[in-house]
C-alpha cells in the first residue's frame, strides 16, 4: 500500500499516513513508528529514495525504478490470483 | 497546538529514546513531525488521547523489534558464542543418550559434588557465621 501511494508521487511521512487511510476501506491508520520501520527496510532494499524538502522542512520519499518494478510485479501477481479465484467463486454462487 | 497536544508530543518524543540510537538519529525527528501532524488533526481531546495511546503502544512494539533485530545482527551474539554453546550442549546430551554408564556416572558425580559442597557450606556457616547459641 505504501509503495502504491508513492507510485503517484513523492510524499513525506504524514502524507503517506493520510493517503493510505484515504485509500483503505477500513480506514487503516499507520502509526509513525511502524511506518518509518517499513520505510527503513524499503530504503535498504533500494525501493525508495529519501531526500530533504527544504521548503517543507521534511524528508520526502520517492519511488525508485526498482520500487516501481516491485509494485508492478505485485499488481500482476494479485491480478493473476484474482483471475484464478473468480471463476470458482462465480460457479459456486 | 494546545497544551495537551504539546504534552502528547513531549511524551512521544520521550518514548523515542527507547529506540536504538542510530534509528533515533536517522528517523526520530521525522517520526515526531508525523506524530505532531496526527495530533494536530485529532477530533477532540478523546481522539487525541486515543491516538497518543495507539502510537505510543506501537512505538514500544517497534522499539522491542528493533532491539531484537540489533541483538540478532550483533557479531558477539549471532555467530560463534551462541552456536558454540548450542553445539556443546547438543554433544553433551547425545553422549548421555548413547552411553548409559556415562549418564549414571555424571548423575552420581554431580550428586556427590552438590552434596559435599552443601555439607561443607553448612559446617562453615554454623562455625563461622552463625555459631550455636551456647555460652
Amino acid at each position: 500500500m505504501i509503495l502504491a501511494v508513492l507510485s503517484e508521487g513523492p510524499l513525506h511521512g504524514y502524507g503517506m499516513i493520510k493517503a493510505v487511510a484515504a485509500r483503505s476501506p477500513s480506514g487503516v491508520l499507520l502509526d509513525p513508528a511502524n511506518l518509518y520501520r517499513v520505510l527503513r527496510r524499503m530504503r535498504e532494499d533500494g525501493w525508495i529514495d529519501p531526500h530533504e524538502d527544504k521548503e517543507a522542512g521534511r524528508r520526502v520519499y520517492t519511488l525508485t525504478p526498482r520500487g516501481r518494478a516491485v509494485v508492478s510485479a505485485e499488481l500482476t501477481r494479485l491480478e493473476a490470483l484474482l483471475a484464478q479465484a473468480r471463476p470458482g467463486m462465480e460457479s459456486a454462487g | 497546538m494546545s497544551k495537551r497536544g504539546r504534552r502528547s508530543v513531549w511524551a512521544y518524543r520521550a518514548l523515542l529514546r527507547l529506540l536504538p540510537q542510530r534509528i533515533q538519529q536517522e528517523d526520530g525527528a521525522e517520526m515526531v513531525l508525523a506524530f505532531k501532524d496526527l495530533i494536530d488533526e485529532a477530533r477532540g481531546p478523546l481522539h487525541r488521547l486515543a491516538l497518543t495511546i495507539y502510537a505510543s503502544a506501537r512505538l514500544l512494539g517497534v522499539a522491542a523489534a528493533e532491539w531484537r533485530d540489533l541483538f540478532r545482527r550483533s557479531p558477539s551474539t549471532s555467530g560463534s558464542r551462541i552456536d558454540s554453546l548450542r553445539a556443546d550442549v547438543g554433544f553433551f546430551l547425545r553422549s548421555l543418550r548413547r552411553d548409559k554408564g556415562l549418564a549414571a556416572m555424571v548423575v552420581v558425580i554431580t550428586s556427590l559434588g552438590v552434596g559435599a559442597t552443601a555439607t561443607v557450606f553448612s559446617v562453615i556457616h554454623v562455625l563461622a557465621f552463625k555459631p550455636p547459641a551456647l555460652r
